[in-house]
């Protein structure tokens, strides 16, 4: 939970970094909120979500493979599926990241598919399992 | 196993929809006030006495959803509403420094919708009612 929440806001942010990006390209420079921080420490501040969000998914998994003793059984291929999945696009971003100096929109652009894949992990699952197949187990 | 009368369906719904709505609102004021109080100083501690007393009252109904009305199991209404918890907690972290606190006020925001769904789920005694009650 604590993972999703931190990459939730990760991309809260990004789509804040991308709002503040098209303004500033459109010369937009009266309509942009004061509040706001600069464009590079937003940035700073998503990379910090991102890679703090990272760890506790790191966490969840290996005690979820320690604890888990059923895959199928108790209906948790799904979900582990896509949080590998999100794991393994975020490891990436954050290799990106250090050695290639990835940022901008294609950093954005991972951070959205990442957070993505996780909801579906844990949202889209529960959804489709419980509302749309109406399963419900402890 | 408790079978789930009329009147104490209706009551439970009712306690429900209070519950939504007062943690909505509040989630909501936080937002505002913590959003005002990047520019305004002085609103600094009203945000953070709203916030914090707005965490307490949603930590004290997911107890209550928790423990006393049964062991609920975490489905998707409780899924979220632990996520807006959490989302909660996170933007209070962030507004410490005070650039971020607009960042934290859209975490703010978005907590609010999770925490309208608070006690709506499924309870112990309607999990285990019998079929047709």
């Amino acid at each position: 939970m604590g993972a999703t929440a931190l990459l939730f806001a990760a991309a809260v942010t990004a789509i804040l970094l991308v709002t503040l990006d098209r303004r500033l390209r459109a010369r937009r420079l009266m309509d942009l909120p004061p509040l706001l921080p600069p464009l590079d420490a937003l940035e700073r501040v998503m990379f910090r979500l991102i890679a703090a969000g990272f760890i506790l998914l790191t966490l969840a998994l290996l005690t979820g493979f320690i604890f888990v003793t059923d895959l199928l059984g108790q209906h948790l291929i799904h979900k582990t599926v896509f949080s590998i999945a999100a794991w393994v696009l975020f490891a990436m971003l954050l290799f990106g990241r250090t050695r290639y100096g990835w940022r901008g929109r294609s950093a954005v652009r991972w951070t959205l598919t990442g957070f993505g894949t996780l909801a579906i992990a844990y949202f889209g699952d529960k959804f489709i399992l419980e509302t749309l197949l109406g399963r419900h187990w402890g | 196993v408790a079978r789930l009368g009329a009147s104490d369906r209706l009551c439970h719904y009712f306690r429900a929809v209070i519950l939504a709505l007062t943690l909505f609102f509040l989630y909501s004021a936080s937002a505002w006030v913590m959003l005002r109080s990047a520019t305004n100083p002085r609103l600094s501690p009203i945000a953070w006495a709203l916030v914090v007393a707005t965490i307490f009252g949603h930590s004290d109904a997911i107890v209550r959803m928790m423990r006393i009305d049964g062991p609920v199991s975490i489905g998707l209404l409780e899924a979220l509403s632990l996520f807006a918890w959490t989302l909660a907690i996170l933007a209070c972290l962030l507004c410490i420094e005070r650039q971020n606190r607009v960042l934290g006020s859209i975490l703010l925001a978005c907590a609010a919708f999770g925490a309208a769904v608070t006690g709506s789920g499924r309870t112990y005694a309607e999990e285990n009612a019998p079929a047709g009650s």
